[in-house]
């Protein structure tokens, strides 16, 4: 059975990602969401939002970046809509460092690393302008 | 996000509370690195209160821990929840920075 989406807009500052951690996971108790869901969609939007703020506008104008929740039929499917510049963080984000000792590693594409690895499915299209990046949790029965 | 401070022994024990995400990273590695400079160069970061990371703040540990070392330091974490330590772990941290279940444990390994 599918409930209604939830619909999330933010605008492009970072101190919006406490706010929809928060809105993500009273939402998701409600719905009685596997906590590992909640966990796995809140730490992969925080990355990709994070990424979307600090790197996917070229202007210092306000955008809005728009997320839409839905669960249905065990799954549980994400839509991350932004006006940024067209970015695929799948196949453009540089490939992490897992290896290197402290003195030699470097952070980058960690946070695109982390959704691919919470997410059972990832996608990304450029769609009138938009990114839309689709993420997909199945449950475990 | 609060940190605290506490010493014991020739340890700095720093207390990350809340949220250290992207919005806050910048501020808790500009606080570690002022920490460091003074000359406290063995460091635990003590995490039982830290509700969630995120790779911006891997970063920010990263870089202190990077620090420390350079200074003939080390830091290490303790008390890690488990929403917390999925991330450390799947970024191979756990791997590279010392981790201990608790305070005292980290506290009686590293002094």
């Amino acid at each position: 059975m599918s409930s209604p989406a939830l619909v999330i807009t933010l605008k492009n500052d970072l101190s919006e990602l406490a706010r929809i951690a928060e809105e993500i996971k009273a939402h998701g108790e409600s719905r009685g969401w596997p906590s590992k869901w909640i966990l796995n969609l809140n730490i992969t939007l925080d990355e990709l939002i994070t990424n979307i703020v600090s790197y996917g506008y070229p202007d210092a104008d306000e955008h809005e970046i728009r997320v839409t929740v839905t669960d249905r039929d065990g799954e549980l499917v994400t839509l991350l809509e932004d006006d940024g510049v067209a970015f695929n963080p799948f196949t453009q984000a540089r490939e992490p460092d897992l290896h290197a000792g402290v003195a030699e590693r470097r952070i980058g594409g960690l946070g695109v690393y982390f959704a691919k690895t919470l997410m059972d499915h990832t996608a990304y299209e450029r769609v009138a302008d938009c990114n839309h990046i689709t993420l997909i949790l199945r449950s475990t029965e | 996000m609060e940190m605290e401070e506490e010493k014991s022994g020739s340890l700095s024990i720093v207390s990350l509370i809340g949220r250290i995400d992207g919005l806050v990273a910048p501020e808790v590695e500009q606080r570690l690195s002022s920490i460091i400079d003074r000359g406290d160069t063995h460091v635990v970061l003590d995490c039982g209160r830290m509700s969630y990371i995120s790779s911006a703040g891997l970063r920010a540990v990263l870089a202190s821990a990077r620090k420390c070392q350079q200074a003939g330091g080390k830091l290490s974490l303790c008390a890690l929840q488990p929403s917390c330590k999925t991330v450390l772990e799947i970024s191979g941290f756990l791997t590279i920075i010392s981790s201990y279940d608790t305070r005292d444990a980290a506290v009686s390994a590293e002094s």
